[in-house]
């Protein structure tokens, strides 16, 4: 009897240390948790972005049509101005970072301005939780029972575009819901597709096939994806080396 | 008597093997398929409940006897694998997309995700650990056998080195480091890459753990 006792106590000692191995992680992120402090303030940076496009921009495929679309979880939460901006970037990736502004949007705004594109922010109708931990539950829920979802704004002249580069965050090495609704509302046939992604580690996990089988007739060109919690800097420097191999 | 011992180690044998063999098709996840995957690791956990049931005399002897440094690594080991593989098919059926999904657990899909990622790559290297301080008997064998050819029992024997050499290249290219102590919480598979690329790296990572424990056994028996 005191053997068993013994072997008892030992195994629950053990799950108490792989408890506390998993315990003292940061908060449970996935790739799309960049939550950002303000709208506000990334429409002030994508003026001063666009400002010096008009400097360095790249005139090579002028006549070719650019889009820029991206969806981004911290423009799809709501409204929170009413909030602290702590309880938005407390759940955030960011806090591990000096980041002021998401990853996604970094991109995006660089994407627009070489290569004098517009720029187009995905909005759905029916947003996200502003928490993080809440939200995560749902947007897995919403992946598994393919949620449909509807946008807050159409993209005007959407068939002018010839390529559109597309930014999103990979949520379990797949596409964020929301996503699979725009792909199904928007016919990309004959567009120039260029994926670009935040991720945890997953880098573009499955999400690109899953692009391709829901626009089969679109033309891809390979992607590019960074970690979520890459400095702000960082990001601008790799993806404009990025963006030069794009032709 | 005899007959019937040589018909259970027959049966251990096929079980360890299969588990062997299974190890790197778990660890290939999403490339195998999502439910395949849960097909395959259904099965490894009861092949391991058929391996403890065949190892229940050890296990009733651990508060026995003496501990040598050997039989305590041993133990050791195999109380954490204990914990791990009971863990695994928890934290699996709690995140289960395919064939659980009748179960209601959908509250700490989140954390059991995390947990089951992070202990897979765990139960790798402890597995492969565990197969290597096992190692004594069967390299006795090979011993035994290979007596003849010393060329071949050679070119095995370097074949097993350069493996391991590059386990360790594979170990860290393919991110166990950051997937063990979670600065990676995602798993990254690339679907474009030969499957048997895959696999012939995490066959090198089994080898290199098993040659580790192999020689963390040597090394302890030895004192």
């Amino acid at each position: 009897m005191k053997k068993i006792i013994v072997c008892v106590i030992t195994v629950c000692l053990m799950l108490s240390l792989a408890a506390c191995g998993s315990g003292n992680q940061k908060a449970p992120e996935n790739a799309g948790g960049t939550a950002q402090q303000n709208t506000q303030q990334h429409h002030e940076t994508a003026g001063a972005d666009a400002a010096q496009s008009e400097k360095t921009g790249d005139t090579s495929n002028a006549d070719k049509k650019v889009l820029v679309v991206y969806f981004a979880y911290s423009e799809n939460m709501g409204d929170t101005s009413g909030m602290e901006v702590d309880a938005i970037t407390s759940a955030s990736l960011n806090q591990h970072t000096d980041n002021e502004l998401g990853n996604l949007q970094i991109m995006a705004q660089e994407a627009a301005a070489v290569k004098n594109g517009d720029l187009f922010s995905i909005q759905i109708t029916d947003p996200y939780d502003p928490d993080y931990g809440k939200m995560v539950g749902v947007a897995q829920e919403d992946q598994r029972n393919g949620k449909q979802f509807t946008f807050v704004e159409a993209i005007e002249n959407f068939d002018d575009y010839d390529v559109v580069y597309i930014g999103v965050p990979v949520w379990w090495s797949k596409l964020p819901q929301p996503m699979v609704s725009f792909f199904e509302h928007y016919d990309f046939s004959g567009k120039t597709l260029v994926p670009f992604g935040i991720h945890l580690g997953s880098r573009f996990g499955s999400m690109i096939g899953q692009m391709k089988e829901l626009e089969p007739d679109a033309v891809f060109l390979d992607g590019f994806t960074i970690r979520a919690d890459t400095d702000n800097e960082r990001v601008k420097v790799e993806f404009d080396a990025f963006l030069e191999t794009v032709d | 008597m005899e007959g019937r011992s040589s018909h259970r180690k027959s049966i251990n044998y096929l079980v360890d093997v299969l588990m062997v063999l299974f190890l790197p098709m778990l660890a290939a996840y999403s490339l195998i398929g999502e439910r395949f995957h849960e097909i395959v690791g259904t099965t490894m956990f009861l092949l391991f409940l058929t391996h403890l049931f065949l190892h229940r005399k050890w296990l009733g002897s651990v508060f026995k006897g003496r501990y040598t440094p050997y039989r305590a690594c041993l133990t050791g080991v195999n109380m954490i694998l204990l914990v791990l593989m009971f863990l695994q098919p928890l934290s699996g059926i709690t995140v289960s997309k395919h064939l659980y999904t009748f179960l209601p657990l959908t509250g700490l899909a989140s954390q059991a995700r995390e947990i089951h990622m992070t202990l897979a790559y765990w139960c790798y290297v402890m597995m492969s650990f565990h197969l290597g301080l096992h190692m004594d008997q069967m390299v006795s064998i090979a011993d035994r056998k290979l007596k003849t050819g010393t060329a071949v029992k050679r070119i095995v024997s370097l074949a097993l080195w350069a493996a391991s050499a590059y386990g360790i290249y594979a170990f860290i290219h393919r991110g166990f480091p950051d997937y063990m102590f979670q600065r990676t919480l995602f798993a990254f598979f690339d679907y474009d890459e030969p499957m048997l690329a895959f696999f012939t790296d995490y066959l090198a990572i089994m080898i290199l753990f098993a040659a580790i424990g192999y020689y963390t056994g040597r090394l302890l028996k030895k004192k």
